[in-house]
């Protein structure tokens, strides 16, 4: 039974990651991440990096359109107390939502980010900055069909 | 600032591209006939090296060109004031908007002789092509573009292209739309400064 729970939990989020138990939702809040812009997307695994970066906007409409957003699930277990945050990057377009990567974090390393308010206040449009984007050219063979 | 028309296509670069390597081809096949008919290596090199180097030429030379206009172009921008806040290179197209300044600098594959500095306001209509076709479960797209008219001429600006048709949910679709979503709103925003 606890085996048969383990392997379940792998394909719940919010699933405790020590006991298996459901965990609660503390927070949650949607952040734009200006830094980030499609066609450039790189992995970060550094919590100091989305301390930094992350901008936190109400709702999805805020963010323009080619800069990734990053949504944020704090849990906590009430079996055991465990705690753990959720970090989803994913680029919105329109109705849909392309989703590059999900982290998590165990020890603490966003409370910064949860209890702080007035956490980075970066410009969402980035006007300043010089960018640099090209189109994607896709060819396959003629019976690789998607 | 031009004030003239923008003409995405130079016609005699355009004929001379295509019709030029067929025409030196042609003419060393007839040297090769009339005076290497026993063979040899001079019928080697006048029947072999000119359809090569056309087929390379066909293949590279364009987009040489065009890289080599666009840099220079970039360069000239940057000393002119021009302040290059967004650039999207494209196949057949590229865009350089300066939103402080509500400007935007045209340069065409088949006109890559030729560049539009141009105010962003003489921009009538802009928007984003999804190329979604089908329906149901056939619904989908093989290229995803931005679009813009200048005086009346309308510019497409491909940010997806593909030899497949691809699912409207998939990854290459998305960026697309993306990236052309994203440059609509830049060009509106020059468009807005520029008025």
């Amino acid at each position: 039974m606890g085996l048969f729970r383990k392997i379940r939990s792998i394909f719940h989020e919010n699933w405790c990651n020590l006991c298996q138990s459901e965990m609660d939702v503390l927070h949650k809040q949607l952040y734009a991440l200006p830094d980030l812009t499609v066609g450039h997307y790189s992995s970060h695994e550094n919590p100091e990096y989305y301390l930094k970066h992350l901008v936190p906007v109400e709702k999805k409409a805020q963010i323009p359109a080619g800069i990734y957003a990053c949504g944020l699930h704090s849990y906590r277990c009430p079996q055991c107390e465990n705690r753990r945050v959720q970090l989803t990057i994913f680029l919105p377009v329109r109705e849909e939502e392309k989703t590059e990567e999900i982290l998590f974090f165990d020890h603490g390393e966003l409370d910064g980010l949860i209890y702080q308010q007035d956490c980075a206040r970066a410009d969402v449009k980035q006007k300043n900055r010089r960018r640099q984007d090209s189109y994607e050219c896709k060819q396959g063979g003629f019976y690789d069909y998607e | 600032m031009n004030s003239e028309l923008v003409k995405k296509t130079n016609v005699p670069y355009l004929l001379s591209y295509i019709f030029v390597p067929i025409a030196i081809t042609a003419l060393c096949f007839l040297l090769g006939y009339m005076f290497f008919r026993d063979g040899g290596m001079g019928a080697v090199i006048l029947f072999m090296v000119p359809p090569i180097l056309s087929v390379l030429w066909w293949i590279f030379g364009g987009k040489m060109i065009f890289k080599g206009k666009r840099r220079q172009l970039t360069g000239n921008l940057e000393s002119s004031g021009f302040l290059p806040n967004h650039t999207f290179d494209s196949d057949f197209c590229t865009v350089i908007v300066d939103i402080e300044h509500g400007k935007i600098a045209l340069i065409f594959f088949w006109n890559p002789f030729r560049n539009y500095v141009l105010p962003a306001s003489r921009i009538s209509k802009i928007w984003t092509d999804d190329g979604k076709t089908g329906m149901g479960p056939l619904t989908g797209s093989s290229r995803v573009s931005f679009l813009f008219t200048i005086d009346g001429i309308r510019i497409r600006v491909n940010t997806f292209t593909s030899n497949k048709r691809w699912r409207m949910d998939s990854n290459y679709i998305l960026t697309g739309i993306s990236k052309a979503d994203m440059m609509a709103g830049v060009l509106t925003e020059a468009k807005e400064r520029s008025a």
